[in-house]
């Protein structure tokens, strides 16, 4: 069945992805917001405070034992940093009413429906206006406690240090988890305001993945309605989903010491959009880097026992290449060279055999042809391409990469250009 | 002769079919219409089988092994590497090891005979050589030192060190950098002819695939085994915990805890699970008043259940991890001696009836659940009546007899320079 793509008014999508197949269905609310130092801070402790309590539901126990009457429904509220946009997400997934057990006639959407009017309506302020003091001091301490987490899994903070690096001065360095004095500033009237731009002028787009019977359709576009209402008066806001990044970035070599017992090596590529085929540079990257099979696996890990993982990724909205391997400190000269050399080969359409580029366009394929087994990963890639001002149809992607040849592959391996090599130096004591 | 009978969940409405294989092999096959196939051809040896009896011998053997031989599988007499026959039919494989299993793999949209036939040869045909064992200790070298530098992982094998006396749930999968030094090919071919025995593993399929099919790949390329798997000896384990609390440190920006109760081999899973979320579960108040109290943030509970060693844990963040132990000993007291309410009973068999329904909306969740009950001798099809069966006096039965001091134990994971504590320690 197709996807049911409907635009209610400027502002208000609502996307409808059918799928009779599956026992649990899911329901997005995605409300986006313009990407600011500010807003991450603000944005990730509204998140926390309207999951925190509402008025009808004051506290997380009521809240949990509600879900959990819901046969475990699952509510889950979070702040996403796109990279030119944030986003307040609210995802549930819930029983299709079909498999409740004998008997049981529980609404499991009106009940979930419910819950997002609340959050959105009834958070815990009190009559002043002011937010649950108690409450914001307790949910920013958490926040601060993420954020300086974010140390403990070294893979994740290499990745977020080479970002903070490669676009130091454009939005995509922000730190997702924001800074320290930013959640430490946030007061209860920046919560309200930003709760109120949510509601009355963030394009919203609604997502529905399960068996959409007619039942439900008419929940759903209650909820359309009462967010429709919401803004009533108010205009949808414009937000920018190109993010600014800079055309040439100056290569840089940096180097930091960590205490671990392996060191994290990051090299970062800018890949040229405007000479390239879209479809091209997916297989580029997974001929380079995208599976047991890819020349960095074979060479870097397989040849040379350098590593246990060496990968690409490729990041079409930004058009930015990433290399990523564990190992030891000594050996980064060593697999830096053999990820150039494996480059330089591919900038040659001889040197790219038929096996290899047909293995890569299957392996793509295959990944495409599987996103609609499961509602949930169905619905986050539609929304991932939908807010990345993507293509949404998976057929399209099929198609295309099934027509990329060996010349248009070597042609995006030599517009790829190095901006950043990143070390993480393991530097632990036993 | 082979043994093929279909077997179902009345409540869910769901089937399985169950062959035995002449060659002994156990084959389940689940009939799915979803896009992609997924299949999982595993055995019932893992990294616990240190110390086993083939052929009249005794064998010790380094830790690490298991997994060691999962990585060398991939590699075929004629050089090639079986990775690239997955690829060649646009399938996507990989394997895993874990305390009790190893387990080979396939997920794919097209070719899934081929994909098939091609995962069945890989692991019916081991190739080692002095050489290519060699080239492996690098690779997972690494590895290991990557799973070391998690806290979540030194966080679990500690919780372990101090549940287990000798049961060997406290030694890593991937064993350590000096253990896997002492690994050969001879030694690998030892362990392969002992475990990958046909009657010790399980061929798990789900997808849009035809019974006959499977089989007749099955019938081509699997030969019939009349060798039985090794028998693996264990140390004696103690009752209780061994101590009360231990710790370490390293590069985390808060203390990292986990709690975890030693739970007897006998008590059966679901009645665990349906205790272990009716009293720590995030709907109950053990977990509300520790968030409501701002002890901790991250919060998560399950349950281990690896043959001998059944284990329930508790894991989060916490500024004050003794304080945390001190309520989940005082509540572990309140619900041993009071017993679980009726509501929070019914509130956790809804929870995991949703949770057992959601398996099946999965090629890959389906298979590997299914291949969890070969291993662990339960099967799948049945575990939501096996939900629906449990009682609350079951539940009650189970706490008054595990949530007990003396099995009971705390790992904690400091930041560096925040002093690690001598063993048993109590602040």
């Amino acid at each position: 069945m197709k996807i049911d793509e409907r635009t209610l008014k400027k502002g208000l999508e609502f996307t409808v992805l059918p799928n009779e197949k599956f026992k649990t269905e899911v329901l997005v609310v995605n409300f986006q917001m313009p990407k600011t130092e500010k807003n991450i801070a603000v944005g990730n402790l509204l998140a926390k405070m309207i999951s925190r309590g509402t008025k009808k539901h004051e506290n997380t126990l009521k809240i949990n034992r509600y879900l959990a009457g819901l046969y475990s429904a699952s509510l889950n509220v979070s702040h996403i940093a796109l990279p030119a946009s944030l986003c307040l997400r609210i995802s549930c997934s819930f029983l299709d009413e079909r498999y409740l057990p004998g008997g049981d006639t529980v609404s499991v959407l009106s009940g979930v429906i419910a819950l997002i009017k609340e959050m959105l309506e009834c958070p815990l302020v009190n009559d002043s206006g002011e937010w649950n003091a108690e409450y914001m001091e307790s949910e920013k301490n958490n926040l601060l406690d993420e954020l300086r987490a974010q140390k403990n899994s070294k893979d994740s903070y290499a990745m977020l240090r080479l970002n903070e690096i490669w676009y130091e001065g454009y939005s995509l360095a922000l730190n997702p988890g924001g800074t320290e004095s930013g959640i430490l500033a946030v007061t209860s009237a920046d919560l309200s305001e930003y709760l109120d731009a949510v509601k009355k002028s963030a394009p919203v787009t609604l997502v529905y993945a399960g068996n959409f019977t007619a039942e439900k359709e008419k929940k759903c576009l209650e909820l359309t309605d009462y967010l429709s209402n919401l803004r009533a008066g108010g205009k949808a806001t414009d937000i920018d989903r190109s993010p600014e990044i800079p055309d040439i970035i100056e290569f840089k070599n940096v180097t930091e010491e960590t205490d671990a017992k392996q060191s994290r090596m990051l090299l970062g590529y800018g890949v040229d959009k405007s000479k390239t085929n879209m479809y091209a540079r997916m297989v580029f990257s997974e001929i380079f880097g995208g599976s047991p099979v890819s020349r960095l696996f074979t060479n870097v890990r397989e040849r040379m026992s350098l590593c246990y993982y060496c990968q690409s990724i490729y990041r079409e909205s930004i058009g930015k290449l990433t290399v990523r391997s564990g190992l030891d400190a000594e050996n980064r000269d060593k697999a830096a060279k053999e990820t150039e050399r494996q480059l330089g080969l591919l900038c040659d359409s001889g040197n790219i055999t038929e096996t290899e580029l047909e293995a890569a366009k299957k392996s793509l394929i295959n990944n495409y042809k599987s996103i609609k087994d499961g509602n949930g990963q169905y619905a986050s890639w539609y929304l991932g391409v939908k807010l990345g001002g993507l293509d949404t149809d998976i057929d399209g992607y099929i198609g295309g990469i099934s027509e990329v040849t060996a010349v248009q592959v070597a042609d995006v391996a030599k517009s790829v250009r190095p901006e950043i090599s990143y070390l993480l130096a393991g530097a632990a004591k036993e | 002769m082979e043994d093929r009978k279909a077997v179902s969940s009345p409540l869910l409405g769901e089937q399985i079919v169950k062959i035995t294989h002449e060659s002994g092999l156990t084959v389940y096959i689940s009939k799915k219409n979803y896009q992609a196939a997924y299949a999982v051809f595993g055995t019932r040896y893992g990294s616990l089988e240190n110390s086993f009896e083939v052929d009249g011998e005794r064998v010790n053997v380094p830790h690490g092994i298991a997994h060691f031989l999962e990585h060398k599988m991939f590699e075929s007499e004629d050089g090639s590497d079986a990775f690239e026959k997955f690829s060649e039919h646009g399938a996507d494989a990989n394997a895993f090891t874990s305390f009790d299993r190893t387990a080979y793999i396939f997920s794919c949209t097209e070719n899934f005979y081929s994909s098939l036939e091609a995962l069945l040869e890989m692991v019916t045909t081991p190739h080692f050589t002095e050489q290519n064992v060699e080239k492996e200790k690098g690779i997972i070298t690494q590895e290991i030192k990557m799973c070391e530098d998690r806290s979540t992982y030194r966080l679990y094998y500690n919780l372990m060190k101090a549940l287990y006396s000798g049961y060997p749930v406290m030694i890593p999968v991937a064993g350590t950098v000096d253990s896997i030094q002492k690994i050969d090919a001879d030694l690998l071919y030892k362990c392969y002819r002992a475990f990958y025995r046909m009657s010790n593993m399980a061929l798990c399929v789900c997808g849009d695939v035809d019974e006959d099919k499977v089989m007749e790949t099955v019938d081509r390329i699997i030969k019939k085994d009349k060798e039985v798997p090794a028998i693996s000896f264990y140390p004696e384990e103690t009752e209780n915990a061994v101590t009360s609390i231990i710790s370490d440190e390293m590069d985390v920006s808060k203390p990292l805890v986990a709690i975890g109760v030693k739970i007897p081999s006998e008590a059966k899973p679901e009645t665990l699970e349906i205790l272990c979320t009716a009293v720590f579960g995030e709907s109950e108040e053990f977990y509300s008043e520790l968030y409501e109290n701002r002890l901790v943030n991250q919060y998560d509970i399950g349950c281990d259940a690896v043959r001998n060693a059944k284990t329930m844990i508790v894991e989060c963040d916490s500024d004050d991890p003794h304080g945390v132990f001190e309520r989940f000993l005082a509540f572990s007291e309140k619900i041993r001696t009071e017993g679980v309410s009726l509501e929070a009973f019914d509130r956790a068999k809804r929870i995991h009836y949703a949770e057992t329904l959601r398996k099946y909306d999965s090629s890959v969740a389906i298979a590997e659940a299914v291949f969890d009950g070969f291993i662990d001798g339960s099967d799948f099809i049945g575990q939501a009546e096996r939900y629906a069966g449990v009682t609350l006096e079951e539940v009650n039965a189970l706490a008054a007899e595990v949530l007990k001091k003396e099995k009971v134990a705390m790992s904690i994971v400091y930041p560096k320079g925040c002093g690690k504590e001598t063993e048993n320690s109590r602040k």
